[in-house]
């Protein structure tokens, strides 16, 4: 009988997953002994780290999207429709079309959601650059600024030692601000502070979520007058005084206010009931190296959905995803899962708007900073522009 | 019996700062000169500098636009090779699977399936846009 693969999430997680599964099972797939559905909840894939890019008129729409069906192996039966409900004891989810899709091997790769509702206040007086729009409206703010005061805020998940979206994105775009407003000849009229919670994963009152990181970066930020401060969790904001208020009891003025905000898992997945995660926030409980989901049979979960300590971003997919594919491989041809993901995380962070800095870490190792540089800056900017789409088509 | 050479695990563990005190490191260092010391005399080690040099050169001088151009470049020719290379695998697949070559007849009935018309109808656009390129004639020479 035909072993039925459905991946769910047209994101970077999903799409490399279901063209590496073909590639993998290609044997099987040739024979129909296996078929691979896609089911995404748009027609389009986005390049999501360049959203970023679009708050400093790096990205127009266009050069970090493509159309979904072009990145996808034909084997792959792509479906439009969104996930309205799990049911994981009939082995099939319903959908927003009212369909329903069952399968044998479940892969949930669905992401997660900015969330400034959270937060009181938040939404109304807050920019992020997690999704296109906020980003695209950041932009504005970013290239009319004159003189003031820009104030950058982290907010972690509450479920512990989860952490927030790209752990290095807060420190990639102040270092991006500093370099565009110097460009704009007004960085001396514009005051920039970072700030940091007090609980960040498993360390407290420190810069970064990693201690090495987190050691370098007062004289980086000290180098370009960026002001600093730890122990700042954004408790709630004044959206007509402009003024951010601590749960530390500071309350801090501001121009502009540049929050990495709170996420949450999406809809069904939060709704799924299989969530051990404290505040709504739906992240699903993750076997650390077989990347199964507690509880279930045959039913695996990678990228931002996870309940994992690592980064919730594109570089972590990279690793889980082959695991996930050799352990579906192996369940399929031996009856039993044969990998695990070591914690694995791959990046290069861009260091201001021309340098760049290779990074990597796993459950054992915490990141190396190393000097950033030009190369490093051109290798990110290569990846950005052309390897990203050979990542997500399966080919690197 | 333990063969181990103990003193790996002596180098390895020494400090940076006892490197040239190191017999293990001065004996790698002697190698590693002989080897270079040919390539010093016959001036041919000047080549890895000025290659060197050259890569310098070229990082210094690439900037965001070079790398955009260079990079839609590189994505339209994998893409178009992956694309091109998905198909023919997925066409030679389903010819296998013929037990027999199909009939003419066959063949035609093909045609009703809307994403066999799809592809010939690009295969008819790609004859029109080969045409276009080829619709000036060659130009007199001057």
């Amino acid at each position: 009988m035909k072993k039925r693969i459905l991946v769910i999430g047209g994101g970077i997680g999903g799409t490399m997953t279901a063209n590496h599964l073909v590639s993998k099972l290609y044997p099987e797939i040739s024979r129909d002994k296996v078929e691979v559905s896609l089911l995404s909840n748009s027609p389009w894939h986005y390049y999501k780290p360049a959203f970023m890019y679009v708050a400093f008129n790096k990205f127009f729409k266009d050069e970090l999207r493509r159309p979904q069906q072009s990145l996808l192996r034909p084997e792959i039966n792509f479906i439009v429709d969104e996930v309205e409900s799990f049911e994981f004891n009939a082995t099939r989810v319903r959908c927003s079309s009212g369909k329903f899709y069952e399968y044998d091997y479940l892969v949930i790769s669905t992401g997660c959601l900015p969330a400034p509702e959270r937060i009181e206040g938040l939404k109304e007086a807050g920019d992020h650059f997690y999704q296109y729009a906020p980003a695209k409206a950041l932009a504005e703010k970013l290239t009319t600024i004159k003189k003031g005061r820009i104030f950058v805020t982290v907010n972690f998940p509450q479920t512990p030692n989860v952490p927030h979206q790209c752990g290095i994105a807060p420190i990639e775009t102040t270092l991006m601000l500093d370099d565009l407003l110097r460009k704009r000849g007004v960085r001396d009229k514009v005051e920039i502070v970072y700030t940091y919670p007090t609980v960040s994963q498993l360390l407290r009152n420190c810069l970064f979520m990693q201690k090495d990181t987190c050691e370098v970066l007062p004289t980086i930020f000290e180098q370009r007058d960026i002001k600093y401060q730890h122990g700042f969790s954004l408790s709630h904001v004044d959206p007509d005084k402009k003024i951010a208020y601590s749960h530390e009891g500071k309350e801090e003025n501001f121009d502009i206010l540049m929050a990495t905000p709170p996420i949450r898992a999406v809809d069904a997945v939060i709704n799924s009931g299989v969530s051990q995660a404290i505040n709504n926030e739906g992240w699903l409980p993750t076997d650390h190296e077989t990347m199964e989901v507690y509880g279930l049979n045959n039913v695996f979960v990678l990228g931002d959905t996870v309940d994992l300590p690592v980064s919730k971003a594109g570089g972590s997919c990279h690793s889980q995803s082959p695991v996930i594919v050799n352990n579906i491989a192996s369940h399929i041809r031996l009856g039993r899962l044969c990998d695990q993901y070591d914690g694995r995380v791959v990046a290069i962070a861009q260091m201001g708007l021309e340098d760049g800095m290779p990074l990597w870490y796993d459950y054992s190792s915490d990141v190396q900073p190393t000097p950033p540089n030009k190369l490093g800056g051109l290798m990110r900017k290569s990846f950005n522009r052309g390897v990203y789409w050979s990542v997500a088509r399966g080919l690197v | 019996m333990n063969t181990t050479n103990t003193n790996i695990d002596e180098t390895t563990t020494s400090q940076p700062n006892n490197f040239i005190t190191n017999p293990n490191a001065q004996a790698g260092l002697e190698e590693l000169i002989q080897k270079i010391e040919p390539l010093l005399a016959g001036r041919r080690l000047n080549r890895i500098v000025d290659l060197m040099s050259v890569t310098a050169d070229v990082v210094d001088m690439t900037d965001d636009y070079m790398v955009e151009k260079l990079c839609k470049g590189y994505e339209e020719a994998i893409g178009g090779a992956w694309t091109a290379g998905n198909i023919v695998r997925m066409a030679s697949n389903d010819v296998r699977k013929m037990e027999e070559p199909p009939t003419l007849w066959s063949l035609l009935k093909t045609a009703k399936d809307p994403e066999v018309r799809r592809g010939l109808a690009f295969m008819l656009m790609m004859a029109r846009g080969i045409g276009k390129q080829m619709s000036q004639p060659l130009p007199d020479d001057d």
